[in-house]
C-alpha cells in the first residue's frame, strides 16, 4: 500500500541543484510538492502503478525518483544541462534506482524541429540584468565569460534566449514524421520552465513536446498566474482532449538567484492534467 | 540507453534530415541490467514500439550480444529469430520474455549513434546518449 509519507521521505533525499542557471529557469521541485503531486497521480488516477513514464526536463530527477517510488515500470528521464544530469544520476544510484532510469541528454525544444528559426539567441546576456547597476552588469558579464571560456562549450547554460512563436505557428509545427507516430510513453510527468523570464512560451513549447510523446495524460506545474491563458490555448487553439486544473500549491522558492529580494517567496502553481 | 529508449530517438532536428530514423547503433560495451519480468506491461508495451526501429538496433548489436550471452534463458538463436514484422501472434510467453530481455535489460553503455542520412554522430557515455547540437546544425 502507497503512503504519502513513504513518497516524501524518499524525495526528500533527492538533492537539488548545486549551481542553478538562470537561462534555465532552473527551480529544484520541494520534495513535498512532487511527492503530493506523484501520490495523487497514482491514488486518485492509477496513472504510474504499470506505466511507462517520461519525465521531460528532470533537473536533478525528482519526478522521475517520485514516479519510480509510485509504480512507474520505466522512467526516460530527459534533461540538456550535463551538471543537473550529473546529480541526476547520483540521486538514481543512492537510491538505487539507477537501473530503472533511462536517462537521454538532449533539448526539449530540438524535439520541434523547424523551431529553431523562431529562437533567438541572446548570448551573455542574463534575465537578472535589469535588476543590477551598469557596473554590476558589467562585472557579471565578464565573468560569464570567463566561465564560458572555461567551459569552452556553447551550450553551458549561460545564455539566455527569446522564443518568438505564438501558440497557433507552434500548432502547426509537426515534431515526429506523419510515419513514425509512435509515442515514447503512457504518461508524461514535467515541471517545465514557467515562461515568466525572457523566455517567454517555453512552457508551451514543453507541452507541445510533451503531446507529442504520451499516449495518455501529462500531469504538468504551472505558474497559476498562467492558468487562463494555458486552459484558452490547450481546449480552444489546441483541442486536447480534456484538460482541468488538479491541485493549486505553494511553492517556495528559495532567494537562489542574484535578482531575487527576499529570503523566499511563495507562488502559487497549478497540477494540470491533460488527456490527449 | 536501452533499446526501447533508442526506439524513440531520432535525428531529425538536425538540419536537413528529413526522417533521420532509425538511427545506427555502434556500441563499444554492452551491459545486461536484470529487471523484473512484469509480462502484462511488457503485453501491453509491445505493440506499441516501432518494430522497424527495434529489429535495426538488434542487427546493429547482434554482434556485441552473441558476446555477452552467457546466459541460458536467452541464445542468439532466438534473437536471430525475431522476424521484420510485428503480429499480435507472437506474443508467447517465451517470446514476450526475450523482447522484455531486449527492451529493458540491455543497457548500451559506451558507443555512439549514428544519423542514417548525414551519418552525424551521437556520443552514448555511460549509457546516456547526447542528443544536443550545435548551433549551426540546427
Amino acid at each position: 500500500m502507497l503512503k504519502l509519507r513513504d513518497v516524501l521521505s524518499t524525495l526528500q533525499q533527492v538533492q537539488g541543484f548545486k549551481d542553478a542557471k538562470v537561462s534555465l529557469e532552473q527551480y529544484p521541485t520541494p520534495a513535498d510538492i512532487a511527492s503530493h503531486m506523484c501520490y495523487l497521480i497514482q491514488q486518485r488516477y492509477r496513472d504510474l502503478e504499470n506505466k511507462s513514464v517520461v519525465d521531460l526536463g528532470c533537473g536533478t530527477g525528482m519526478l522521475s525518483v517520485g514516479a519510480m517510488v509510485c509504480g512507474a515500470s520505466h522512467v526516460t528521464a530527459i534533461e540538456m544541462d550535463p551538471e543537473a544530469i550529473e546529480i541526476a544520476l547520483n540521486n538514481f544510484q543512492k537510491l538505487e534506482l539507477a537501473n530503472e532510469i533511462d536517462v537521454i541528454q538532449c533539448n526539449v525544444c530540438d524535439f520541434i524541429p523547424g523551431l529553431s528559426q523562431y529562437i533567438k539567441k541572446n548570448s551573455l546576456k542574463d534575465s537578472s540584468d535589469k535588476h543590477l547597476s551598469n557596473k554590476q552588469k558589467k562585472a557579471q558579464r565578464q565573468k560569464q565569460k570567463q566561465k564560458m571560456k572555461i567551459c569552452g562549450e556553447k551550450n553551458s547554460g549561460n545564455e539566455a534566449f527569446t522564443i518568438d512563436i505564438n501558440a497557433k505557428q507552434l500548432l502547426e509545427l509537426q515534431c515526429t514524421p506523419d510515419k513514425f507516430k509512435h509515442k515514447w510513453c503512457d504518461v508524461l510527468l514535467m515541471n517545465p520552465p514557467f515562461g515568466t523570464k525572457n523566455n517567454k512560451h517555453i512552457d508551451l513549447i514543453f507541452l507541445k513536446v510533451a503531446l507529442s510523446m504520451t499516449r495518455n495524460v501529462i500531469y504538468s506545474l504551472h505558474k497559476t498566474s498562467t492558468r487562463t491563458h494555458l486552459l484558452n490555448t490547450l481546449q480552444n487553439v489546441w483541442k486536447v482532449k480534456k484538460v482541468e486544473v488538479i491541485a493549486q500549491l505553494k511553492f517556495d522558492i528559495p532567494n537562489m538567484y542574484k535578482f531575487h529580494k527576499t529570503d523566499s517567496k511563495d507562488i502559487h502553481v497549478d497540477i494540470f492534467r491533460i488527456e490527449c | 540507453m536501452r533499446l526501447l529508449t533508442h526506439n524513440m530517438l531520432h535525428s531529425r532536428h538536425k538540419k536537413g534530415v528529413r526522417i533521420g530514423y532509425p538511427l545506427k547503433i555502434v556500441c563499444s560495451e554492452l551491459r545486461v541490467v536484470p529487471q523484473t519480468f512484469n509480462k502484462d506491461f511488457v503485453k501491453h508495451r509491445l505493440p506499441l514500439i516501432n518494430w522497424t526501429g527495434f529489429t535495426s538496433a538488434i542487427t546493429d548489436i547482434k554482434e556485441m550480444l552473441a558476446k555477452n550471452e552467457n546466459s541460458e534463458t536467452f541464445s542468439i538463436d532466438m534473437v536471430n529469430k525475431i522476424p521484420r514484422n510485428f503480429s499480435s501472434d507472437l506474443l508467447t510467453d517465451e517470446f514476450l520474455k526475450l523482447c522484455h530481455h531486449l527492451l529493458f535489460e540491455i543497457v548500451v553503455f559506451e558507443g555512439y549513434l549514428e544519423c542514417p542520412e548525414t551519418k552525424r554522430q551521437f556520443p552514448i557515455k555511460q549509457g546516456i546518449p547526447n542528443m544536443l547540437l550545435r548551433e549551426d546544425e540546427l
